[in-house]
């Protein structure tokens, strides 16, 4: 069978199509739609297909498509069931958690329960998707790196709907489903909780996000630039390294003194991008529970500056600056 | 089609449409007599007593014939936005200071203050469903769309404003997620309606810390109280709401911009004198009137 030899060519392969690995596979593609794409084929592979649903699959959809469901409902009810403003105001629509009176108390419908249902399929949708994809992995024989870095995203994404709000005695902690309001939580958890830029784990979270794109460009960068040497070929190269493996090396010492092998780069990017969720999840967890204001505890820490005042030593005015205890729902 | 035209033309589909969205449209006319965007239904509005008072105040004219007048309404009208403006400028000096406000500050030549803000009545939803955010469908301008649930909490009662701890570990005094977002549609109309960012007054790092604060953040203090004395001692008052009595009597056309369910008569805010601007008619001392405006 042909195959590619190198990423610059512009040959789009039709013929039969590559079923994978019959009587090797420890499970075999139950859907037999393929198909080639000319189109797909400019950017990626022709060949379409064999998808394989399986039972997880078919339960993580329906699952999923219940959640969809139960959200754009809820939306579509809250404009009054007009379809115009439905689309029109889609960015702002919501689908927001219990109030926090309930507690981790079941609400009525309307008060936040349909918020639970959706969490609930949603959650239960992207643990099948998981198995799915470990399975997946398994039956292919290859490792299991992929599902265990989105292990990472589900793991954050417990942390902030479901871990976090059972820490904190109440629901009325987590996210709400809407684009826009998940958006202005985001903003106001951070206003809450006195400035989530001094919580330790988001600095961690925000470098590895922000090194796991410049480990991305570099990479990618890297492999492109030597291709016509044969660098495509880059797991090749990790055992027998070659003139592709030799320069793309030597470029990187002589920019900045040191480089990664053709094996390790991947373990950097893999760890890079399953640590952001991994550490952020760490620092979702430790707020509200443990620090209640993480500019304060830079100051304490030593993190940030206490500057004396700019204007005088006028105490705040009584009554606007006035804590009162919020205690959590009994 | 050339890629740069593609481009080209996306870019300026994408700025016209961003301009539309973005671009606030004060109704904030400086001279002669504007219709606003409601045109001759304000006309016929302000042509009608009582709201003839404001007309008149707002052109100078006749004033003393509006406060000797026959008309009960007409005088208690009067009378209370007399007063209302001493208040403002004797009382309230820690906002204003020596620039105080004249009627034209939040009338414009107009009956109705172009920024008056009309508390929105709760939003209906079947009732299985969840309720959902009160937002403004028909609004103009996102400013208007956003809710004001904030804006009553916090200028029609006494509510204190608290979001963040005092102390960095647990303390129980974090404010609930709904009340920090209050706050959070509270402050954005404030910036809003003098057109700063939070940094005008606080350091963003520690927005509670006063400490850190600028001096702008004691004058917006000041302005939170007064407008709150306003709001509760002259405008939701027995003369303002018999005022809206006499007009739905009267069958008189509450402009469309306005139309959205109305639960309490016109109200002030941020806007009302400032209309995007940190100094209401930038600065002008003595604020400036209806005459010197057309000066």
């Amino acid at each position: 069978m042909a195959k590619f030899h190198t990423l610059y060519t512009a040959i789009e392969l039709i013929g039969p199509i590559d079923s994978g690995l019959p009587g090797e596979s420890r499970g075999r593609p139950q859907q037999p739609l393929t198909g080639y794409s000319k189109l797909l084929g400019r950017i990626g592979e022709a060949q379409i297909g064999p998808l394989y649903l399986g039972t997880e699959g078919v339960i993580s959809l329906v699952c999923g498509f219940v959640a969809v469901e139960i959200i754009g409902l809820n939306m579509w009810a809250s404009v009054d069931w007009n379809v115009v403003n439905f689309v029109k105001l889609l960015p702002f629509l919501s689908l927001d958690p219990p109030p926090a009176k309930y507690g981790l108390h079941l609400p009525p419908l309307h008060d936040g329960g349909w918020w639970i249902m959706a969490g609930f399929f949603l959650t239960l949708a992207l643990i099948f998707w998981w198995v799915r994809m470990y399975r997946r992995a398994r039956a292919t024989g290859i490792g299991v790196h992929i599902p265990w870095a989105f292990a990472s995203a589900i793991w954050l994404y417990l942390c902030l709907g479901f871990i976090r709000p059972i820490l904190m005695g109440s629901w009325s902690e987590a996210v709400p489903f809407g684009v826009i309001s998940h958006l202005n939580w985001t903003a106001t958890f951070s206003l809450r909780y006195g400035n989530l830029f001094y919580n330790p784990f988001h600095m961690l979270s925000i470098v590895f996000l922000y090194g796991s794109a410049l480990l991305f460009a570099m990479h990618g960068g890297t492999i492109l630039a030597v291709a016509r040497f044969g660098g495509e070929r880059e797991t090749r190269e990790i055992v027998d390294r070659g003139s592709a493996a030799e320069r793309a090396a030597l470029f990187w010492r002589w920019t900045m003194g040191f480089n990664a092998t053709f094996e390790s780069i991947h373990r950097w990017c893999w760890w890079f991008a399953t640590l952001t969720p991994l550490v952020g999840g760490i620092g979702i967890l430790l707020t509200g529970t443990v620090v209640d204001n993480w500019y304060l505890w830079g100051v304490k820490h030593g993190i940030a500056p206490d500057y004396p005042s700019v204007v005088d030593d006028r105490p705040p005015p009584p009554g606007l600056f006035d804590p009162k205890p919020y205690l959590p729902p009994k | 089609m050339k890629p740069s035209t593609i481009i080209l033309t996306l870019l300026g589909l994408a700025s016209v449409a961003a301009a539309g969205i973005i671009i606030p449209d004060w109704h904030a006319p400086v001279a002669g007599v504007q219709l606003g965007p409601d045109g001759s239904s304000m006309v016929q509005f302000a042509n009608t007593s009582p709201w003839q008072v404001a007309t008149v105040a707002t052109h100078g004219g006749s004033f003393d014939a509006a406060i000797h007048s026959k008309d009960p309404q007409l005088q208690a009208v009067t009378r209370a936005m007399t007063v209302m403006t001493q208040t403002i400028n004797t009382k309230w000096r820690s906002h204003v200071g020596a620039q105080g406000v004249t009627c034209f500050t939040c009338h414009r030549n107009q009956a109705i203050p172009p920024e008056t803000w009309f508390p929105r009545t709760p939003k209906q939803t079947p009732a299985m469903f969840a309720r959902s955010e009160n937002w403004n469908e028909s609004a103009q301008t996102v400013r208007n769309f956003f809710p004001d649930n904030g804006w009553g909490l916090y200028f029609l009662q006494d509510e204190p404003i608290h979001v963040q701890s005092t102390t960095a570990l647990r303390s129980n005094t974090v404010a609930p997620q709904l009340v920090a977002k209050r706050v959070y549609e509270f402050m954005m109309q404030m910036s809003d309606g003098i057109g700063v960012n939070c940094g005008y007054c606080h350091n963003s790092r520690a927005l509670a810390d006063w400490r850190q604060s600028t001096p702008n953040r004691w004058i917006g203090y000041n302005a939170i109280q007064m407008t709150r004395d306003i709001d509760q001692h002259f405008l939701l008052n027995p003369a303002a709401l018999q005022t809206r009595e006499y007009m739905k009597q009267n069958s008189l056309v509450i402009p469309l911009d306005r139309s959205v369910a109305r639960a309490a008569p016109g109200l002030i805010v941020c806007a009302s004198c400032h209309y995007g601007h940190t100094k209401p008619d930038t600065g002008a001392s003595p604020a400036p009137t209806r005459q010197a405006a057309l000066r």
